[in-house]
């Protein structure tokens, strides 16, 4: 992630108490995921509700990173879904989470009614959580929310997706300067798409290359930089 | 006569009564000794709060909000994080990144001191897309110096042989081209 300060990065429990000194009280604070506020004899406190390392990001905003295997679909997730039917006005798709998502047909980039995109049953696409409840049905759309154009999102074709990846070992991948991604990169001329719900989309030229990089991306979660450079120096040197 | 024909506000008026004044008498509150109050004290701590405290429930909106805000200048591609492409893979996402930036890196790259033949295997796969290039300039232009500058010119010789030895899915046309196009490189290079 790249709000990341580890200057000293420490592990909260759950029922741990946040230091208010840590963060900077100037107004609203932001609570993100793992976090929550009680009032206790009259002061405030920020609870810690999942075990993980504490953030402090832009805006005042503090968050809580766990690793976490469930993914629990959240408004503005980038994922990568896995077609499972169509109906007349959409698709429905496998996100990983605990109810299928629904992926209206028209959610595309310069879509009329006429020239819909015609997605198989069990292609891979790349979409953005547009609604995410827990008494209802995530909805996806491949659209940037800001600018209404693909950028990005859509149909993933051919490639591999690596699966049972935790949510944490995603969101470092997200960075644009992940050391292993950057490594891979001078060796190995790919493209990757990676979705915040575990799910790592690759693509290369050959079959043994994709098998490299999709190695790589698991056996890399608990190592730092230096130490995922030497393994995709010795993977690709045993290619 | 009945109590609620009493009440009735045309009766009242008849008997000189303002039906209004009885209404706001009894909407008054009532104020007797079994009413009591807290005497306000101000060194009380109130409910409120220094700060308000608001949720953010996706790690995805806090992503986004950092890019927007951190390194736009320093990241390439789409708009989107999470979509990448390496080594000109898909050129539509590296369509954005400057020529200029990726002559740098590929410099970068060829001065780094892996000593691992994997070195050879990099600067072949960008051969190989600029000999692409080449074939279509060589009939046409006749200078052809202009090409970028990750020609390793040192380490050709070397890459060849590492080439074959290391990965085994090279094509034959590639192998079979290759050598044509040296030729002509070598003769240039004695001009």
């Amino acid at each position: 992630m790249s709000e990341v300060k580890e200057s000293s990065p420490s592990y909260y429990f759950p029922g741990d108490d946040v230091k208010l000194s840590n963060v900077i009280e100037q107004g609203t604070v932001r609570l993100g995921p793992g976090l929550v506020h009680q009032k206790h004899d009259h002061e405030d406190k920020i609870k810690v509700s999942r075990p993980g390392i504490l953030h402090q990001g832009v805006k005042n905003t503090v968050l809580v990173d766990t690793r976490m295997k469930r993914y629990i679909p959240a408004m503005n997730d980038q994922v990568i879904g896995q077609i499972t039917s169509r109906f007349a006005e959409g698709y429905r798709v496998d996100i990983g989470s605990a109810h299928s998502a629904q992926l209206n047909a028209l959610a595309f980039e310069n879509v009329t009614r006429k020239s819909k995109p015609n997605l198989t049953v069990g292609s891979l696409v790349y979409a953005r959580v547009s609604l995410a409840d827990r008494d209802m049905e995530p909805e996806l759309e491949c659209l940037d929310a800001a600018t209404g154009k693909a950028s990005g999102f859509g149909e993933l074709k051919e490639g591999y997706m690596i699966t049972g990846l935790s949510l944490s070992h995603c969101r470092k991948l997200l960075s644009p300067q992940n050391a292993l991604l950057q490594a891979l990169g001078t060796y190995v001329p790919f493209e990757i798409a990676v979705g915040m719900n575990g799910r790592v989309w690759t693509h290369s030229e050959t079959i043994p290359t994709t098998i490299l990089i999709s190695n790589c991306i698991k056996q890399s979660e608990f190592l730092n930089d230096d130490e995922q450079v030497q393994l995709v120096k010795s993977m690709v040197k045993n290619l | 006569m009945s109590s609620k024909l009493m009440s009735m506000k045309f009766m009242q008026k008849a008997r000189g009564i303002d039906p209004r004044q009885t209404e706001e008498e009894l909407s008054k509150p009532i104020v007797t000794d079994e009413h009591w109050s807290l005497k306000k004290a101000p060194d009380a701590p109130s409910n409120k709060s220094a700060c308000k405290f608001e949720y953010e429930s996706s790690y995805g909106s806090l992503i986004s909000e950092s890019e927007d805000k951190g390194n736009t200048q320093e990241t390439d591609g789409p708009a989107v994080a999470g979509r990448a492409s390496f080594g000109l893979f898909n050129k539509e996402l590296e369509g954005n990144k400057k020529e200029s930036a990726e002559n740098e890196e590929n410099d970068e790259e060829q001065e780094s001191d892996a000593p691992y033949k994997m070195e050879g295997l990099e600067t072949t796969e960008r051969e190989r897309r600029n000999q692409e290039r080449l074939s279509k300039m060589v009939r046409g232009k006749s200078s052809t110096q202009v090409k970028p500058k990750n020609d390793g010119h040192k380490k050709r010789k070397a890459t060849d042989m590492d080439r074959d030895i290391i990965s085994l899915d090279t094509e034959k046309s590639e192998a079979t081209a290759k050598p044509k196009k040296k030729k002509n490189k070598s003769k240039k290079k004695k001009n």
